[in-house]
């Protein structure tokens, strides 16, 4: 039977890096999804979901078992997050130039399935370039809000605990978001 | 797109399962026979379906086989040397407060200005400083009292006052408030 994350946090707390490993392998596809839907690049995304793995298990010992194993995580990767998109909002904007450039190559670089339709193909890769310009025009708080609620399946009780913020901010920052996300993406909707 | 202002949070909570009860229900009744609410609603369907697809499109590429191995790599490398922690904990700060640096040397600047025009016009810097230093001689004339009396209810605190090296007596009565 699969140990539930309660004890496997109990034996991370004693120092057991398996249970750990337990935890990590159970949430990192989750993890990386929030990190790439707040930063819009896999490199990023990877660096942070680990970054915020390690503090995970370096902090484990604050953790209180009164709040849920991750909307803790969750709480670590988006503030996480949040610093690198600002940091890197502060970089040169040539240097910035120069790594989507290379983020773009190595996405063509993957190579095709041979069954998938071209037309198809660049059809969903113009649909997925224009979801990802419009979810960058959100603010942080509201990209968090959204990709929480639709990624991760959250509720609106969840999202609070992962932000910090009243149940009613979530709701408001989860109009705001769709609501703009709509008019961006109106002609797909 | 016509909107219906009334339902459309509404519905939104709805939509996301997070209303109970008769609102529910109410909404729910709405929505059935509401075109602009159900548009809302296959829009907000819609939006849920592409994002997902592009987040999933997106991880589905990841290769996750070295991720433990990478964050494994994380926590048993060696503590980084202080200069380099602190060049970092420096960085961290400067993103969270973009303005916090030029914030701070404005205000440094403006108020070694006002100081030297203050000591320019020969105002007296010395003596306007140390009007804010505590009185000595305030201190004095509190510094007797008489204890009447004392009963169970009462506190008495002594401590020395470190400016003017003076012992304090303190007497707190539960029923009356503090007395000095």
């Amino acid at each position: 039977m699969e140990a539930s994350d309660w004890e496997l946090v109990k034996r991370c707390k004693e120092g057991d890096r398996q249970a750990f490993r337990e935890l990590v392998e159970r949430y990192q596809r989750k993890v990386v999804a929030v990190a790439y839907g707040m930063l819009h690049d896999r490199e990023d995304a990877l660096e942070v979901s680990q970054e915020a793995f390690a503090k995970v298990f370096t902090s484990i010992h604050q953790f209180k078992e009164e709040a849920s194993f991750y909307t803790w995580l969750y709480r670590i990767v988006v503030n996480l997050a949040i610093d690198r998109q600002r940091q890197k909002s502060r970089q040169p904007q040539l240097e910035r130039e120069d790594q989507e450039e290379e983020e773009s190559n190595r996405v063509e670089a993957i190579p095709d399935t041979p069954e998938a339709d071209p037309y198809e193909q660049t059809k969903d890769r113009e649909l997925g370039e224009r979801i990802r310009a419009a979810i960058a025009e959100l603010t942080p708080a509201h990209k968090a809000v959204i990709l929480l609620r639709i990624v991760e399946g959250l509720s609106y009780e969840e999202i609070s605990e992962v932000l910090q913020c009243s149940r009613g901010t979530v709701m408001s920052r989860l109009h705001y978001a769709r609501k703009r996300l709509q008019a961006l993406l109106r002609s797909e909707l | 797109m016509v909107n219906c202002p009334r339902y459309e949070r509404l519905a939104a909570l709805l939509y996301d399962g997070e209303l109970h009860g008769p609102l529910r229900r109410e909404v729910r009744a709405h929505v059935a026979g509401c075109v602009a609410c159900t548009r809302w609603l296959a829009a907000l369907d819609r939006l849920h379906e592409v994002l997902l697809q592009e987040v999933d499109s997106q991880i589905e590429r990841i290769d996750f086989s070295h991720f433990w191995e990478q964050i494994e790599g994380k926590l048993s490398a060696p503590p980084l040397p202080w200069f380099v922690r602190f060049r970092l904990q420096w960085a961290r700060w400067q993103a969270r407060q973009p303005l916090g640096i030029p914030l701070g040397a404005a205000a440094a600047a403006l108020l070694l200005a006002a100081l030297l025009s203050l000591s320019y016009l020969d105002f007296p810097v010395d003596s306007f400083l140390s009007s804010f230093r505590p009185n000595p001689s305030r201190l004095a004339t509190y510094s007797q009292a008489q204890i009447e009396s004392l009963s169970a209810a009462t506190t008495v605190a002594l401590w020395n006052e470190p400016i003017s090296n003076a012992p304090v007596i303190w007497i707190e009565d539960d029923r009356d408030g503090a007395v000095p």
